[in-house]
């Protein structure tokens, strides 16, 4: 492996996925047709209205960096 | 005196049909739709027929249908009519010859229309009728509006007594839509004419089990042809009582009618015959000639055709004679009334009861409501003056091929120099024809003067043109042409003067009104150079008032119908200014008066507004400037487009000449870019600093004017100072800048993105990402920015995200800028379809709105991509869409499977790893396709080198099907007219045929192509046009019959709830092997709604659990799963909270609130019913759910 010059160096990071890792891009937000994901402003990042959402799955599937993860819906008694 | 009133044809053709009949059996089609949306509103409202009976209107789901329910009623003693037209009457054809060969008194009444060959035509011609008249059923032409009501009522007389029925028939739109002031026949004189002995006697002859007996038998070689020949004396006798009930028609009403009537010289010797609305044009024009000798015959009763009248009607002087038909039989030796007018005289002549032939000549005219003008006339004589008459010839055309058309001088015409000729040029929707509709009745019923108004429009949803052409005048006006010379021109759109010739038939010293954002001082150099010289050259007084400002300033947003109306009648001197002013406020008064004082108040002001703002412009007359009209096209546009497109849109089609059209309507596709509608004065702008780059706006577009792509900065580098931006906000891709143009001149401004965009600018106050603005501003800076944007590739198909609607923004479309209305609810999924697989993609498109905007001339919307791939479409009819799609199925499977076959016996020459990837690669996702179309390109490489090396003929078949081996999407593509009603039965046996086929109904719930009838999709309690007073029965499920056969996909789709669902749905129901049903809920400006809000009321609709989003997928069965998956959420709101934003469902609660409150009710039972249903199927396994193969 050779090293990388400054500029490459940078050009990788920037090809990161930044896995796991939210950075904001608003996909999840843009993509949710039950709007049940509330933006909390600038690094917050977001919270989810579960009584609106409906498991669809389109958020965790368009995110590019598989920072959401689909779980059970919590059962009432738990809730 | 009768009592004079204003209709079109339709109305006073109904009035009478509704009157004389007990039952009508309808179903819509353009011209004749308006005929049984009257009947259906009268019949609604409890209005009684001549015996005091309110007659029964019954909706079929196609006009096969309405023919057979009009024939069982018939049999059944009932007197029974139906109103339709060209394709319509085609689909009756088999019924009429059994109604006729049974001897049955009925009447069709027929807006006679074109009939889709190389193209369909909505327009008026005689190919329908004449397709008719070998049923047996006897026809009878009527060539006015008078003449409409008043045959329409000898028909209905004549029929009962002659047994034979009939087809009664006017030119489609030149009669069945003309206004004219006519003589109104009163109840009293059609009770005068009916017999009721003859009524009884036709109910007598009816099935009856009290006395039985058989009606259509079936028989042998012994007796049928007897059979036939039995009927003759009936028809012969029919001319006879025809012209008896004429006779007593002229005893009742004072106006005459014969079988043939002869007008002109008795010692004519030159004769022209004809029938329909040229016939009046032919009479006027023989007046106003001066030359002696020339006669015209207007025939009346066509079948069964009476030699002996015609030539009793015939001057013994005549010498030649000139037979025009309306239709067009190809292959023919000459049209059917040539041929007939033919035969009589040489029967004549060879029975020795005529002394000699005159010379007969046959020529079409007017197909598809071509012009027929006084001009054209006067051709004619001078053709039968020549020593060698063109034998068959045209008029109207340039027929540059087989040169039979004749010369003719536009330039003669006969308008009445006593009659004010107003020509006016609006924008669909604007008003203008409601206004001049309401200026016809204001003149008609309130002086003596006679009226006449003719409307055009062309065929764009959005932003079509209209021209009015009214003529007022102290005679009667029997004129069925366009305004040939005017003397007073109204432009009520100021673009339309810089693009069109709005001047042309300007008469000298013509008055002319433009709304001008321009004041008077100021408007004259705004003026093309070729306007400002007819203005000069022929005196024209212009005047000029910015309405558009008037009316805002009133109160009456952008309707500046009232304001140009008040201009009108200052300025045209039809009546006395003080006196128009206040009739025009008493009309005013009258409609709004209802809608209270404020409106009626802002009206009134608009109109004296207008007035103080009316200024004549003070010619320069000896400064004409240089500003040429706006090009239609630009430099850059193809050849054809130039040529032949261009002329269309500039409203010279006219000229062109047969060479120019393609001889089988062949045409190219994706020519819609070349017109810039610039329909609209607000479009989207968009702001990439705060844009999330989700693709929710490009989704929605119902024009396709929204485009995305993400490309290299390095791009950048050439890019205009104006061109936006952003980094693209994906991860992963560096150096990668998205950017998102809104392509402004294409734009309707309907809306729909920006409520569609989930951004919230969090520093200022109600500011989206992409947001509604003056477009004018920047215009020129879009222009620059499109040029640039065009030349960033589009991005890969094999490298784009297709399962995301923000994946799919970077997907070409393939369908743009169609003429669909302003936020319209159908194109999106069109657009989405072509996006999704659209380079190799065949839609078979059923007749309706998608095949209007789809497909209808001068431009058209499917495109192409860079590589030359996009869709082939085609429309065959409304009834057979299915049908269509399924062979088109079934043609590229049989080509795909010989195509296969012959690369595994070429595998030794092309290679066996080759050819094995080529028949059994993988065609699902778009890298795979896009693999395959590589390798195919290959291959049809290598099979041309061994076509040229061998001339290997086995290379050779292949080469002539190797474009089917990449895998071909077909969908089937139409309306719920179509897919509920008129197609149900072909779309319920391709579904069942198991083939691949995918079909997206695009579901407005009404028939919204010919104005919003009801269809078997029209939700309980909403009202349409024919289901005026509310519907009584629910929706059909269509959803849950197609999952009934167990093997076909099934989605319930609706953008504005889920654009993820919709777009998910769309590429399973591609991906699945068998047949696929998408129903796609699509707003529609026949839901009474404002257009912007459309997606938001599929939200509601899908919240209220009105339209459940679910999918059912065969293979998730067979994979052992859940296959009905229900994928919106149980209903939040009620029913009521969804359908009451909507007028097509408040209307009821206006005319009829306790009803609209049962209705409601039942409604909300029904949705939850449904909902149950829906919902026990969800939780169901895959072995609740049988397979069927």
């Amino acid at each position: 492996m050779r090293n990388l010059s400054e500029s490459d160096a940078l050009f990788e990071a920037r090809r990161c996925l930044s896995c796991g890792n939210c950075f904001e891009c608003d996909g999840c937000y843009g993509a949710c047709p039950e709007d049940a994901i509330i933006k909390l402003g600038p690094g917050k990042r977001y919270k989810y209205n579960y009584d609106r959402c409906t498991g669809c799955a389109v958020c965790y599937e368009q995110c590019p960096c598989h920072a959401i993860e689909m779980v059970d819906e919590p059962l009432p008694a738990q809730a | 005196m009768p009592a004079k009133r204003t209709f079109d044809a339709n109305e006073a053709v109904a009035r009478v049909a509704y009157a004389v009949s007990e039952i009508c059996s309808i179903y819509p089609i353009t011209p004749s739709s308006p005929m049984a949306e009257s009947a259906d509103v009268w019949s609604a409202s409890r209005r009684p027929n001549l015996w005091g009976h309110v007659p029964d209107i019954i909706e079929m789901q196609s006009e096969g249908g309405a023919a057979g329910t009009a024939h069982g009623a018939l049999q059944t003693g009932a007197l029974t009519t139906t109103f339709t037209a060209s394709q319509g009457l085609m689909l009756m054809l088999p019924n009429m010859y059994k109604i006729a060969g049974e001897l049955t008194s009925a009447v069709f009444h027929v807006a006679a229309r074109s009939l889709a060959a190389q193209a369909l035509s909505i327009f008026g011609d005689h190919q329908d009728v004449m397709a008719a008249r070998t049923t047996g059923f006897g026809l009878l032409a009527a060539s006015s509006v008078q003449a409409a009501q008043d045959l329409a009522l000898i028909t209905h007389a004549a029929t009962l007594e002659a047994r034979v029925p009939f087809i009664h028939f006017f030119d489609g739109f030149r009669t069945s839509h003309e206004v004219a002031k006519i003589d109104e026949l009163s109840e009293d004189e059609m009770r005068a004419m009916i017999n009721n002995e003859l009524v009884y006697k036709h109910r007598q002859r009816a099935l009856n089990p009290d006395n039985p007996f058989i009606r259509g038998t079936a028989q042998n070689p012994d007796v049928y042809f007897q059979g036939r020949e039995s009927a003759n004396s009936f028809y012969i006798a029919t001319p006879g009582i025809v012209q008896m009930a004429m006779d007593r028609f002229a005893e009742i009403t004072g106006r005459r009618y014969k079988l043939f009537d002869y007008h002109g010289d008795p010692q004519a010797d030159k004769v022209i015959i004809l029938m329909g609305s040229g016939a009046d044009t032919v009479m006027q024009t023989v007046d106003a000639l001066p030359d002696k000798g020339l006669g015209m015959i207007n025939v009346r009763l066509y079948r069964p055709f009476s030699a002996e009248h015609l030539l009793a009607a015939l001057p013994e002087t005549v010498k030649s004679v000139a037979v025009l038909d309306r239709t067009k039989e190809i292959g023919a030796n000459g049209e059917p009334l040539y041929q007939d007018v033919v035969t009589a005289l040489a029967e004549s002549v060879s029975d020795g009861s005529r002394g000699t032939m005159p010379r007969v000549i046959g020529g079409r005219y007017g197909l598809s409501s071509k012009e027929f003008t006084p001009a054209m006339v006067k051709a004619i004589y001078e053709e039968l003056d020549k020593p060698k008459p063109k034998r068959h010839f045209t008029i109207g055309i340039n027929d540059d091929v087989t040169h039979l058309s004749l010369d003719y001088d536009e330039s003669f015409q006969i308008e009445s120099e006593k009659s004010t000729r107003a020509l006016f040029f609006g924008l669909g929707a604007d008003g203008t024809v409601g206004a001049n509709k309401n200026s016809i009745k204001i003149i008609g019923e309130n002086t003596d003067l006679y009226c006449q108004g003719y409307f055009v429009y062309d065929s764009k949803k959005s932003g079509s043109r209209t021209v009015s052409h009214l003529r007022f005048g102290p005679d009667e006006i029997h004129a069925p042409y366009l305004i040939q010379s005017a003397n007073f021109i109204a432009v009520h759109k100021f673009d339309h003067v810089q693009k069109i010739e709005v001047l042309r038939h300007a008469a000298e010293g013509a008055v002319f009104l433009l709304n001008s954002p321009y004041p008077a001082d100021r408007v004259w150099d705004e003026l093309p150079k070729p306007v400002q010289e007819i203005i000069v050259d022929r005196r024209i007084r212009l005047h000029v008032i910015d309405a558009t400002s008037v009316a805002r300033e009133a109160g009456m947003g952008k309707r500046i119908n009232t304001v140009m109306q008040a201009c009108f009648f200052a300025l045209s001197g039809v009546l006395p200014r003080d006196e128009a002013i206040a009739q025009i406020k008493k009309a005013i008064e009258k409609t709004y008066k209802s809608k209270g004082q404020a409106v009626v108040d802002k009206n009134f002001a608009a109109v004296d507004a207008a007035l103080d703002h009316l200024h004549e412009v003070d010619i320069p007359r000896h400064r004409i400037g240089s500003r040429p009209m706006d090009p239609v096209v630009p430099e850059n546009a193809p050849g054809f487009v130039k040529e032949v497109t261009a002329q269309m849109m500039r409203g010279h089609g006219d000229d062109l000449p047969v060479s120019k059209l393609p001889a089988d309507g062949t045409y190219p596709s994706g020519t819609t870019q070349w017109e810039k509608g610039n329909v609209s004065d607000i479009v989207p702008a968009w702001r990439d600093d705060i844009c999330i780059q989700c693709g929710n706006c490009s989704f929605v577009c119902p024009h396709s004017v929204i485009r995305a792509k993400f490309f290299h900065e390095s791009a950048l580098e050439s890019a205009p100072e104006s061109f936006p931006s952003a980094p693209i906000t994906a991860r992963g891709f560096p150096e990668t800048r998205y950017s998102l143009q809104v392509y402004a001149e294409d734009c309707t401004g309907c809306g729909l993105c920006v409520e569609a965009c989930p951004v919230r600018s969090p520093d200022e106050e109600g500011v989206r990402a992409i947001n509604l603005t003056e477009k004018k501003p920047l215009l020129e800076e879009s222009r620059e920015n499109i040029r640039f944007f065009e030349t960033i590739a589009y991005n890969d198909r094999a490298k784009v995200d297709y399962s995301s609607v923000r994946g799919a923004q970077f997907l070409e479309p393939l369908f743009e800028f169609s003429g669909a209305c302003a936020g319209c609810g159908e194109t999106p999924y069109v657009r989405l379809l072509s996006q999704l697989f659209g380079p190799r993609l065949l839609v078979a498109n059923a007749t309706g709105c998608s095949s209007i905007y789809g497909g209808n001339l001068p431009t058209t919307p499917w495109a192409k991509n860079a590589e030359g791939n996009g869709p082939a479409w085609s429309n065959s009819l409304f009834e057979d869409n299915a049908e269509f799609g399924l062979g088109m199925r079934i043609a590229a499977d049989h080509h795909m499977d010989i195509a296969k076959g012959l690369v595994t016996k070429l595998a030794p020459s092309l290679g066996e790893d080759f050819a094995d990837e080529i028949v059994h690669g993988r065609q699902r996702v778009g890298s795979e396709l896009r693999a395959q179309r590589a390798r195919v390109a290959d291959l049809r490489n290598r099979l041309m080198q061994m076509v040229r090396d061998s001339n290997d003929q086995d290379a050779a078949a292949q080469l002539s099907i190797v474009d089917h081996l990449v895998r071909r999407s077909i969908w089937i593509v139409g309306g719920d007219g179509w897919a509920y009603d008129i197609g149900s039965g072909g779309l319920d046996h391709v579904l069942a045929s198991g083939r691949n086929v995918n079909v997206l109904v695009l579901d407005t719930e009404v028939y919204s192509n010919t104005g919003g009838q009801m269809s078997k999709a029209t939700p309980l309690g909403a009202s349409a046009k024919f289901a005026s007073a509310g519907k009584r029965i629910g929706k059909k499920d269509l959803a849950l019959q197609a999952v009934s056969y167990g093997n076909v996909y099934v989605a319930q789709v609706a953008m504005g709830a889920n654009p993820q669902q919709t777009l998910l749905a769309l590429r399973e129901a591609e991906e699945y092997s068998g047949p696929s049903l998408i129903l796609a809920y699509s707003h529609c400006i026949a839901h009474g709604i404002d257009m912007a809000q459309g997606l938001n009321q599929q939200k509601l609709a899908t919240a209220a659990g009105y339209w459940p989003l679910i999918r059912f997928n065969p293979a998730l069965r067979d994979a052992g799963k859940k296959p009905f998956v229900l994928d919106s959420p149980r209903p939040s709101i009620p029913f009521k909270d969804y359908a009451y934003n909507e007028n097509r469902y408040k209307i009821l609660t206006r005319t009829n609130p306790e009803e609209a409150e049962r209705m409601l009710k039942s409604a909300q039972e029904l949705v939850e019913m449904r909902w149950q249903t829906y919902e026990h199927m969800a939780q169901q396994g895959p072995a609740k759910f049988q397979r069927s193969h």
